[in-house]
């Protein structure tokens, strides 16, 4: 046999500045086969939370690290730039000099560090809850919480037969907490009082909203709680009695951080959020009435980062939960959902014709489909005007598995289904890049023409064929006689799509 | 009754065991000489490294006590009339028996003033033109203060008189003379010792003096080495200090030959601060570990055993590269029966080939002029990135570790000192390749250093693979040892001080709870040493539970065995052959689902708890039964194994039946193999076929 060598290596590598570590994971670009996988620990969450800012010896340190890990890779030849990813936990969207801490980063490496954002932490804890469901029988049967209590904020799932029922998230973290009671120094039960008095009415508001869903299962996520998992469970079975946690919570409790340290799982940095984060779970066990907690002993951390180096794509069963989510959120605001639907299935079928010429991608349908449905939420307020109040309300709410950004375009989408196209001084729209920029551009230019086709909010346009000949697309309506009404809608709404791609708008009646 | 065996006197026992060979009179007499210089140089080490730690304690005024509930100087008194004995017997065989019998050979160690004069003036000569010049004799002034000697020279005190005024001077041997100055008349060879030689020619050196009266003297002291924690940058330096401090610890040890008169005996006790109990009265050469040099001098070749060479492995092709042979199939050396070659080619191998990304080893006792050094240099020359820890805490080769690591660094190594804290002792190489375009981790795993001197002395194993799991854990281990990573998750490599002992004593938990159920339970373990109390009083546990305990130690062994409950089912041989016996094997029956592994660590604390070390599964079903039958051969030897005893030492097993020799046949074995193969390739065509 023979064994030679002729090509590079195509690895995919992710970097995560995390609540406590800083971490790396190597892997094969094709396969997801672990090459490597390496931690360091960082007092980041401590930090953030006790002086609202990461310290400069936190930066250096974070620099010192980032640049040791960036030695390793060297080992494995050349790495193309576009393989490394370079992300943050959210947490540090809560320090003062964010901005500092991030140039520094870029000025040492050259790579902007791309923040995890509620909606990407949630996407990734979907995914992981996936997986769950695929080898855990029970959980498409019965109706399961999964928590998350994470450095900053937990995170409540609910499924239903495998399928998201619903999603909360609240301000409620283990070093968060930690943070909080730190300089009471205090020890044993009064400790484990304090944190339940810091914690209880975030979790008094996550029991009062889950209780009346009868939750049978709870499957708990988090770096702590799957530390300490082996330690209580043993190695096979993953399943918690909340009389363990109570027992371990007490040990904790009357041990130092160097006795932790000593006889449990965790790091320095990782210990100080040990009884928060056990405790928090613990509590909310309590309070939903459910005695046996079920976890994962593999490694969180570890866990996140692979699929983080995942290509972020959206199973078609996370995009119907994102849609599902708009759509829950669309009848808060009174949407006339009729209209919305059909706005958005002309939008998809618009965006499936014109692909040749927008040239964006399944994700941007997905944002595309989410304002169609969300675009007339500022009628909730007043329909005077009502898209700029849609851009208000739809960037101050949640969608399930979206992060902010992307709920900023939707919401400028929204914004730009009527009157005014983007104009440099419009408020959101400034802040985005020249990419998204473009892309909320064709987007709302393709909900315009479609909002202008359902002009009549009767659903009575639902086929069309699309022409391009020479500088113009003409849309035929296909079963319309007269197409007068949209015709006229059309004279309002086609400018942005003319002014981006460059095509008059032609409406013809088709019989056929 | 203590359920324990105190550390020192056992590693005495073992020193005896080695002191046993040395008085085989089955055994060539040169064998036998090489074995008695073994056990002079062993205790050259043991006094300044163990009972230099001891004394050091009783200077502190250390109450603790040892596993054994010995007291320091309860400890230190045991050990000083054991030694006595031993000293005894070592030079009783030395001067009744070798010395005698190596004369009637033509090979006379003899002195000066009991040769021929002819002969006597021959050494003299030599004495002027290649010793005399280069000895520094320094004049004591009053006897009062102590002269800092260095540790294990061989010195002479004289008192001078030029008539009127009477002084002293102390010559001290250097090291860079040779020991034994030899002449050569006929068949007979004459070996006559340095320090005889100066001696006898000390008027030469005061030509206007007489000299009144002389006595020979060595000094020991202590050279128990503990490193400051600082940051690894600051080692070297740090290390350099302790290296000249080495030297100058306090005496442990002070070996008089001969008579002394009471005169110089005061003069020598005031320059070496030695107290009556570091004092031992010789009668003959001091420094017997200078006798390997005559155990290994050129000729004389009836007086030695049938040399043994290490065989090629038939696992290794020949004709194929490092990499295509470890692609094909995991492979599993035992040394020095195996040639340590192949370990030696991966890595020049991976120094020259192109495909090579990285190399990273941890080098902890390497060879004076070693290959593997070599080729790191000249890998990293060619660009390859190259990481080496470099252990500095490695006893008595730290000179050569650090003028080899810094040629290393010149040539682009990266050089890492150590973890901090502890010593990293675990054998361990990867090689990172790219196989077209695919990443490929080969890997050597071993249980003894990349040393190729000490490869062809010691016993030992050597593990290849390209196992993607082992080599993920590999990558895992060297980020963390050189500090980029904490220490995360392994999926195959049981590493100390994380890892190994919580494992070990699972696995001995497991094998309890198997016997409690009925089943079959079988621990069987080959170590250099056995001291860890919480392995101990496991293994006691799984003694009382019926687990059948197999142990083949070394040296040291803490376990008391015996017929008490707990360790009724525990039998422990101890294998003194030509080879160091230094493999580390262990075994679990598992309900039949068996359990090996190969470790760089003893079951001591110090390897457990304060080393970086490996524990290495073997999970190839070949490899597994080659090293279940060395571990079981021990006990079948009865020729070279020794069964120890409750009370710490030990018997030869002189067991009836076939003789069985576990060396000899693992020697045969390897040569049986090795000759079946080069038949089949001169036998045997086999055709190319074309590719279909």
């Amino acid at each position: 046999m023979s064994v030679e060598a002729s090509h590079s290596i195509h690895l995919k590598t992710a970097i995560y500045i995390g609540a406590s570590s800083v971490c790396m994971l190597v892997s094969v670009k094709n396969s997801n086969e672990e090459v490597e996988f390496l931690k360091q620990s960082v007092p980041l969450a401590h930090d953030i939370f006790s002086n609202g800012k990461v310290s400069k010896a936190t930066i250096e340190r974070t620099i010192k690290i980032i640049s040791g890990y960036f030695s390793n890779l060297t080992e494995y030849g050349e790495q193309k730039p576009e393989d490394i990813m370079l992300t943050a936990t959210n947490i540090l969207q809560e320090a003062t000099n964010k901005e500092s801490f991030l140039n520094r980063i870029q000025v040492a490496f050259g790579m902007r560090v791309s923040i995890h954002d509620d909606g990407e932490m949630t996407r990734l804890l979907y995914l992981k809850t996936q997986r769950r469901l695929k080898d855990t029988e029970v959980m498409k049967l019965k109706t399961t919480l999964v928590i998350h209590v994470g450095p900053g904020n937990t995170r409540a799932i609910l499924f239903q037969k495998g399928q998201i029922i619903d999603y909360q998230s609240y301000r409620l973290g283990a070093f968060r907490t930690s943070e909080a009671i730190n300089r009471l120094n205090l020890t044993g039960a009064s400790l484990i009082r304090v944190i339940k008095e810091n914690s209880g009415g975030q979790i008094s508001s996550l029991v009062h909203h889950f209780k009346a869903r009868n939750i049978e299962e709870i499957v708990v996520i988090g770096e702590e709680v799957q530390s300490i998992a082996p330690v209580l469970s043993g190695v096979t079975d993953s399943s918690i009695s909340t009389a363990s946690l109570k027992k371990l919570c007490s040990q904790l409790a009357n041990s130092n951080v160097d006795q932790i340290v000593k006889s449990y799982p965790f790091d320095y940095q990782s210990a100080e959020a040990a009884l928060p984060a056990i405790e928090i779970n613990l509590n909310i066990a309590k309070g939903l009435g459910i005695e046996t907690l079920t976890t994962s002993d593999s490694n969180y951390v570890k866990g996140l980062l692979t699929d983080i180096s995942k290509e972020i794509s959206f199973s078609s069963d996370f995009e119907k939960e994102v849609i599902k989510s708009a759509t829950k959120l669309a009848e808060k605001f009174e949407v006339n959902l009729e209209h919305s639907n059909n706005v958005c299935h002309l939008c998809e079928v618009l965006f499936q014709q014109l692909i040749e010429i927008h040239k964006l991608n399944t994700h941007d349908l997905l944002l595309l489909r989410a304002a169609a449905i969300l675009h007339e939420s500022g009628g909730f307020l007043q329909s005077k005007a009502h898209h700029k109040h849609s851009l208000y309300l739809i960037s101050h709410s949640e969608i399930f598995g979206l992060g902010q950004d992307d709920v900023n375009i939707i919401a400028l989408i929204s914004r730009y289904h009527r009157n005014s196209g983007p104009k440099p001084n419009h408020l959101i729209y400034n802040d985005l890049s020249d990419n998204n920029k473009i892309k909320v551009t064709k987007i709302a230019s393709i909900l315009r023409i479609a909002d202008a086709l359902e002009k009549s909010h009767t659903g009575r346009i639902r086929n069309i064929e699309l022409k391009i000949v020479k500088n113009k697309l003409i849309i035929s309506l296909l079963g319309v006689q007269d197409a007068s009404v949209e015709r006229l809608a059309m004279k309002t709404k086609a400018d942005l799509f003319q002014d981006i791609f460059g095509l008059e708008i032609i409406i013809e009646e088709s019989s056929n | 009754m203590e359920q324990y065996i105190n550390r020192e006197l056992s590693w005495l026992e073992f020193n005896q065991r080695v002191l046993g060979e040395a008085q085989n009179p089955k055994l060539a007499l040169l064998e036998r000489l090489k074995f008695l210089a073994i056990t002079g140089s062993n205790l050259d080490e043991f006094f300044q490294v163990r009972v230099g730690g001891l004394s050091a304690l009783r200077h502190a005024r250390s109450a603790s006590k040892d596993i054994a509930g010995l007291t320091v100087v309860q400890q230190l008194k045991q050990i000083r009339t054991r030694t006595l004995r031993m000293c005894q017997e070592q030079y009783d065989l030395l001067s009744e028996i070798l010395i005698p019998e190596l004369a009637s050979h033509g090979l006379h160690i003899t002195q000066p003033n009991l040769l021929p004069q002819h002969i006597n003036a021959e050494f003299t000569k030599k004495f002027e033109q290649f010793i005399a010049p280069i000895l520094t004799p320094i004049a004591l002034e009053d006897g009062k203060h102590p002269v800092f000697l260095k540790s294990l020279q061989i010195n002479i005190i004289a008192e001078l008189s030029d008539g009127k005024n009477v002084r002293h001077v102390l010559v001290s041997v250097p090291k860079v003379i040779e020991r034994f100055s030899s002449y050569i008349e006929e068949d007979h060879t004459y070996l006559v010792s340095s320090e005889d030689l100066i001696s006898e020619n000390l008027a030469l050196l005061f030509p206007d003096e007489k000299v009144v009266e002389y006595a020979t003297f060595r000094a020991t002291r202590n050279a128990d080495i503990i490193l400051e924690d600082e940051e690894s940058s600051d080692y070297v330096n740090e290390m350099t200090d302790v290296l000249m401090q080495r030297n100058y610890g306090h005496l442990v040890r002070l070996e008089l030959q001969g008579t002394v008169s009471k005169n110089l005996r005061e003069w020598i006790d005031s320059i070496t601060e030695s107290s009556d109990d570091s004092v031992f009265n010789i009668n003959h050469f001091l420094g017997l570990s200078d006798f390997m040099s005559v155990a290994f001098s050129s000729g004389f070749e009836h007086l030695r055993e049938e040399s043994w060479s290490p065989q090629p492995s038939v696992q290794v092709d020949q004709g194929e590269s490092m990499f295509e042979n470890i692609s094909k199939n995991d492979i599993l050396l035992h040394h020095p029966y195996e040639s340590f070659e192949p370990v030696i080619r991966l890595i020049e191998e991976a120094a020259s080939d192109p495909n090579t990304l990285a190399i990273k080893q941890v080098l902890y006792r390497t060879a004076k002029r070693s290959r593997i050094i070599d080729a790191l240099i000249k890998a990293a020359r060619q660009k390859k990135q190259v990481t080496v820890l470099v252990e500095l805490k490695a006893r008595f080769d730290e000179a050569n570790n650090l003028q080899r690591a810094d040629e290393l660094r010149k040539a682009g190594v990266q050089i890492v000192y150590g973890v901090k804290n502890l010593k990293t002792h675990a054998k361990i190489a990867m090689i990172i390749r790219n196989e077209g375009g695919k990443l490929a981790r080969y890997l050597h795993l071993g249980t003894g250093n990349y040393n190729e001197s000490t490869a062809k002395m010691y016993t030992d194993i050597s593990y290849l693979t390209k196992n993607e799991k082992y080599g993920s854990d590999a990558s895992t281990f060297f980020n963390a040892v050189t500090g980029r990573s904490q220490i995360t998750d392994f999926n195959k490599l049981l590493p100390a001080p994380t890892h190994m002992k919580k494992a070990l004593l699972t696995l001995i938990h497991s094998e309890i709870e198997r016997a409690k159920s009925g089943e079959k339970a079988l621990i069987m373990a080959k170590v250099n040493s056995l001291q860890d109390k919480e392995i101990i009083d496991a293994l006691y546990k799984a003694s009382a539970a019926n687990v059948e305990i197999k142990l083949n130690v070394r040296g040291v062994c803490c376990l008391k065995p015996g017929t008490r409950k707990e360790a009724k089912n525990i039998r422990i041989v101890s294998v003194i052959d030509r080879y160091l016996e230094h493999a580390r094997i262990f075994y679990f029956h598992q309900g039949g689902d068996k359990q090996v592994f190969i470790s760089s660590a003893d079951w001591m604390t110090r390897n457990l708890d304060k080393r970086v070390e490996l524990m290495i599964p073997i999970e190839d079903p070949k490899a597994k039964s080659k090293l279940s039958k060395i571990i079981e051969s021990a006990f079948r030897d009865n020729q070279n194994a020794h069964i120890i005893q409750d009370d710490g030492t030990s018997l030869k097993n002189i067991k009836k039946g076939a003789s069985f020799r576990l060396q000899h046949s693992e020697q045969k074995k390897a040569e049986k193999a090795y000759a079946n193969l080069k038949y089949k390739q001169t036998t045997t065509f086999e055709p190319h076929t074309p590719h279909e």
